[in-house]
């Protein structure tokens, strides 16, 4: 009998083992795509220098790393004047210059190496969100969550995104908004959290916008207790429609690296570079600081 | 332009069916069974020779001819039966019974496949199956398959790998309707799909309509697959066992009391957990406790109350559990269940009012469920239990009546109504601990269904044939109402006794939606209603196609169709219902898609070498270019299962009845694919740093796996014992290891395939009395 039992469960394993999938590297047959150029920058109310940083995109099954593109004739135009970037290195772009609110740019890129030149539309930098109070709330629970109030410019269509520091952390991962966070007592609004920061448009909100932000903090032995010398730092930034489709984008691709996972439809991350790839985007960003 | 030409359609219906039919002076009605077990045939012919006219039996084995008071010669025929001839005067409406014998040295080489669909028949694009054909088709594991026997038939497709799903003219998994007996049934899965729900030996006639619908048929657009299971045998009692690798099976009938009351039970269970629960502790050296299994019965009554009344009592359960337990000795222990399945139970009334007139009326429940249980609990002093429950699922409560009505010898009129109740669970999640018991979502979402249809088979002349019908539906969810007018119509044209051509065409509306990742079928997949957000689907079907019956050689066919589905739905980039916090209607895109293709088959259903050729050239595409719903940026793409060429090939060789060899060959093009080809860098969102790197998919499904094709070879050795037959199946399935592609991804730089199934042998030993 006991025979019997061990040839079957041998019989089993090397069933298995036959059953087993495979996994095999296999030849890409397709066509080879052709590099693409890559313009990436984003200006900033309040900025006093741009950078715009210029790559090559590589075909998927290349294993180099990213070209930079050194030759290029890089302009921007602000406010209907041209200003051409100076190269400062490994495919950056500079010019000193002060931004502000209401400013409309867009930037151009000739490249000798690709026969079209890169182009963007006409942004504007967004207004400055003004934070009017943020307080910490500890509850009975153990559980403690950042309650924000701040002003949303009624005049022009917002998109925002938040993110909280712990003691001056600047990681932005150290902490996360969980998955209670409320907008005017909007559930529907939780569903634009991003793990280390949430997104939302304003679509739905009125002037003064409230929110509690939850969050867990991880490697550290948060009990929810009342702690004076901690000090969470809250960052509310005013995107451009462009940047904010974007980082929405690139927040739903981190899981499965954009080409989808098996439980995750496939990204198509936004781009608003003509003839290339990249994101050029605006925006205005408010800090607050409250203490436990 | 689209609303005024079904208008017209529908009123060319309605004046055909108020147009003066002959009435005919008497009716012969019956039914007919199958001498030895008394079973209902379906799809049995009867013939008058003499006055060329002509009908078939009904899914209940009920017939009704009228004819004019002359002889008549009246032939009674069935495929693998002796045929009854039956002459006599006809002088007033006559009740005929008839018991047909099985012809057992016919049974041995036919395969019964498109009987009455095929030549001569107005209804096209359908295809019969008989559960013989499913039997002798290799099997993996050594479990026949009737979804794998189904996927053989053209213009039908498998999904990836080791599923069932079936994709139907360009339609998805979820356009397809499986009715068991009648009664919708969800999710036809087992194991994840690489087995369906359908036991074999409980099945008695299949039938896979792909267009042309009759008007009878509703709520899906792709297909419906009609299955109707055994009622038991009337006269002794019979039964069968089967056990192959990983699963066994049982089948009893019999007569509760002889010729009038009688019962059909069969039971599969899979015991792969058994050996594999100490396998997984040993080479995982730890108590995890782990199992999967699944389980299905059919259980069926049936009363006959007179040859004019009969009651059917029917029941199928089936679920499919995972377990897995860990015990951390004296600190805690958890478990999570794992359990989805379906209950459908039926009760189901057969009346024949008179001669002309037959009534069949069904109450019915049916539930697809989707559990997920996790428990957690704390032995020391203090103990915390914590326990999170995900359920979702959908529950119907229906009410049908149907009518067969022959008014006159050319015309055989259907029309009847259904009533479903429709409950929906799309998700609900419940945690539990010593101090809280709540439920965090409860959205279950009812609708009501209303349905009523009115079609007619028409004998123009001995030529022309048609098929006309209307189906008017009604959905309310949530305070809004959708309704659709369906026609359907489908002509043929007998140019001679071996050749007839086919028109047919079908509107079709679906008020549910599975919600399905594009990459997988999960059975946690959401079944949802259409809502105030996401519209009903629809679809319009045209299909034509030539049916030539090269006398005792082999039957060819050749159909080409164009479809064109509304209101589409496909997740949006990066969604997924998993851990989700958004509404699955927020989650999702509008869209339409159209197919088009031709389908070709050869059948060989005589001989000792039988079984079919099919081939499909199709295209399908998908189009979401809604403001604000834009996928693709807005530009067709494929669908996932866009394939140019599909082939099959099923080959049955019985030289004798002692052994038989069966194999097929199956080829497809490679399933499209999402494969971004250019990688940059991007700007990260929280510092403005180098993200690297950012993947460019330059357009959905642009990439196509690698080709799929595998070979299955499957012999059986057949012994009469003394009170039985035994049969021994030795099957191996994808006999020349070809590794076919189940998935595709990026590892690093490198391309990588999964491939699930390589070679598998299997052996069952089947004993039947």
């Amino acid at each position: 009998m006991k025979k019997t039992a061990h040839n079957l469960n041998l019989f089993i394993i090397i069933t298995l083992t036959l059953f087993a999938s495979c996994k095999t590297e296999v030849e890409f047959d397709g066509d080879m795509t052709a590099q693409l150029p890559v313009m990436n920058a984003v200006v900033c109310d309040g900025d006093t220098a741009l950078s715009v940083s210029l790559t090559k995109s590589k075909f998927f099954l290349n294993r180099h790393s990213f070209e930079t593109i050194d030759d290029a004739t890089v302009v921007l135009s602000c406010n209907g004047a041209q200003f051409s970037l100076s190269h400062s290195g490994k495919g950056t772009y500079t010019l000193v210059r002060d931004f502000c609110h209401g400013d409309r740019v867009s930037i151009s890129a000739q490249i000798p190496s690709f026969s079209t030149a890169l182009g963007t539309g006409t942004l504007e930098i967004p207004r400055k969100p003004e934070i009017t109070a943020a307080e910490i709330i500890y509850n009975n629970d153990s559980s403690k969550y950042i309650h924000l109030r701040f002003l949303n410019p009624a005049d022009e269509e917002n998109f925002f995104q938040i993110r909280i520091y712990k003691n001056g952390n600047a990681s932005g991962m150290y902490l996360y908004c969980y998955d209670e966070c409320t907008i005017n007592m909007n559930s529907n609004y939780a569903s634009n959290n991003y793990g280390s920061r949430i997104m939302f448009p304003d679509t739905k909100l009125s002037d003064t916008c409230d929110v509690n932000l939850y969050f867990i903090e991880f490697g550290d032995d948060d009990d929810g207790l009342k702690t004076e010398t901690d000090s969470y730092t809250v960052v509310l930034e005013s995107l451009n429609s462009d940047l904010y489709r974007y980082c929405r984008n690139i927040a739903n691709a981190s899981s499965d690296g954009g080409g989808g996972s098996s439980f995750t439809e496939p990204v198509q991350v936004h781009s608003n570079i003509k003839n290339g790839l990249g994101i050029f985007g605006t925006k205005a960003v408010c800090k607050t600081t409250v203490t436990g | 332009m689209k609303q005024f030409s079904r208008g017209t359609i529908a009123v060319a219906v309605l004046i055909l069916f108020t147009i003066q039919m002959q009435a005919a002076r008497h009716t012969i009605s019956g039914s007919v069974v199958d001498n030895a077990s008394g079973e209902t045939l379906i799809g049995a012919t009867i013939f008058d020779k003499l006055s060329g006219k002509g009908t078939i039996t009904n899914a209940y084995g009920y017939f009704s001819l009228p004819l004019n008071a002359d002889s008549v010669n009246l032939y009674i025929s069935f495929v693998g039966y002796e045929t009854q001839i039956h002459c006599f005067r006809l002088k007033k409406d006559t009740t005929l019974n008839i018991k047909l014998n099985g012809n057992i040295n016919l049974q041995a080489v036919v395969i019964k496949a498109e009987r009455e669909h095929d030549l001569k028949g107005a209804q096209m694009s359908a295809v019969e199956i008989g559960s013989d054909d499913v039997k002798s088709t290799p099997t993996m594991f050594g479990e026949a398959d009737v979804i794998k026997t189904v996927q053989l038939m053209p213009g039908v497709q498998s999904g990836s790998e080791g599923t069932t799903g079936m994709y139907v003219r360009g339609g998805g998994p979820d356009e397809n309707l499986y009715l068991l007996d009648g009664i919708p049934i969800y999710n036809v899965d087992h194991a994840f799909g690489f087995f369906s729900a359908f036991n074999p030996d409980a099945i008695k006639d299949i039938t896979l309509y792909k267009g042309s619908f009759p008007a009878h048929f509703g709520s899906r657009l792709s297909s419906v697959l009609d299955i109707y299971t055994n009622n038991g045998n009337d006269q002794s009692y019979h039964g069968s066992a089967n056990i192959g690798l990983i699963s066994a099976k049982i089948n009893f009938e019999g007569p509760i009391v002889k010729e009038k009351t009688t019962f059909n039970v069969s039971a599969r269970r899979t015991y792969l957990d058994i050996f594999t629960r100490p396998v997984i502790k040993y080479i995982l050296e730890s108590d995890i406790d782990a199992g999967y299994w699944f389980y299905d019965i059919n259980a069926k009554i049936t009363h006959k109350f007179s040859d004019r009344s009969r009651l059917f009592a029917s029941y199928y359960m089936g679920n499919d559990v995972i377990s897995i337990g860990f015990d951390e000795g004296q600190y805690a222990n958890m478990d999570m269940d794992y359990v989805w399945g379906n209950i459908v139970g039926s009760l189901r009334w057969n009346y024949m009012i008179n001669s002309k007139l037959f009534m069949n009326l069904t109450g019915a429940y049916t539930r697809y469920k989707n559990d997920v249980i996790f428990t957690f609990n704390t032995t020391a002093a203090q103990a915390e239990n914590l326990e999170f429950q995900y359920r979702s699922g959908i529950q119907d409560l229906s009410a049908r009546i149907d009518f067969d009505y022959v008014p006159a010898d050319n015309h055989s009129v259907k029309f009847g109504g259904t009533y479903t109740y429709h409950i929906f669970t799309p998700d609900v999640i419940v945690v539990k601990t010593n101090e809280i018991d709540t439920n965090t979502t409860d959205d279950k979402t009812r609708a009501h269904e209303i349905t009523v249809y009115g079609e007619d088979t028409w004998n123009i002349s001995r030529w022309l044939r048609a098929n006309l019908g209307l189906n008017y539906s009604v959905f309310n969810v949530d305070g809004k109402t959708y309704q659709s007018l369906q026609p359907r119509a489908s002509l043929r044209f007998l140019a001679n006794d071996n050749l007839s051509f086919k028109l047919g065409y079908a509107y079709m509306t679906q008020y549910v939606h599975l919600l399905s990742n594009s990459n997988i079928s999960l059975p946690s997949d959401l079944w949802v209603p259409s809502t105030g957000k996401v519209a009903p689907m629809n679809s319009n079907q045209v299909a034509g196609g030539m049916f030539y019956k090269l006398e005792n050689i082999a039957e060819f066919s050749a159909e080409g169709y164009f479809k064109y589905m509304n209101n589409l739905i496909e997740y949006r980039d990066g969604a997924s219902y998993m851990f989700s916090e958004e509404k699955w209607d927020d989650l999702v895109a509008l869209g339409d898609g159209w197919s088009y293709g031709i389908e070709f088959m050869a059948k060989r259903n005589i001989g000792k070498v039988t079984g079919w050729i099919a081939y499909t050239w199709s295209e399908t595409e998908r189009l979401f270019d809604r403001e604000g719903q834009e996928l693709n940026r807005g530009i067709a793409f494929p669908a996932k299962y866009d394939r140019r060429h599909d082939i099959s090939i099923v080959v049955s060789y019985k030289p004798n009845r002692k052994i038989d060899f069966s194999a097929t060959w199956v080829f497809s093009t490679g399933n499209a694919m999402t494969l971004g080809m250019q990688r940059y860098q991007g700007i990260e969102p929280d510092n403005l740093g180098i993200l690297n790197s950012i993947t460019y998919i330059e357009s959905r499904n642009n990439y196509r796996m690698p080709n799929y094709h595998r070979m299955d070879v499957s012999v059986n050795f057949n012994r009469t014992l003394k009170h039985g037959e035994r049969t021994l199946n030795i099957s191996i399935y994808n006999v020349y290891n070809h590794k076919n592609p189940y998935m595709l991804y990026t590892s690093g730089n490198r391309l990588m395939q999964l491939s699930i199934f390589q070679i598998i042998p299997s052996v069952s030993y089947a004993y039947k009395f």
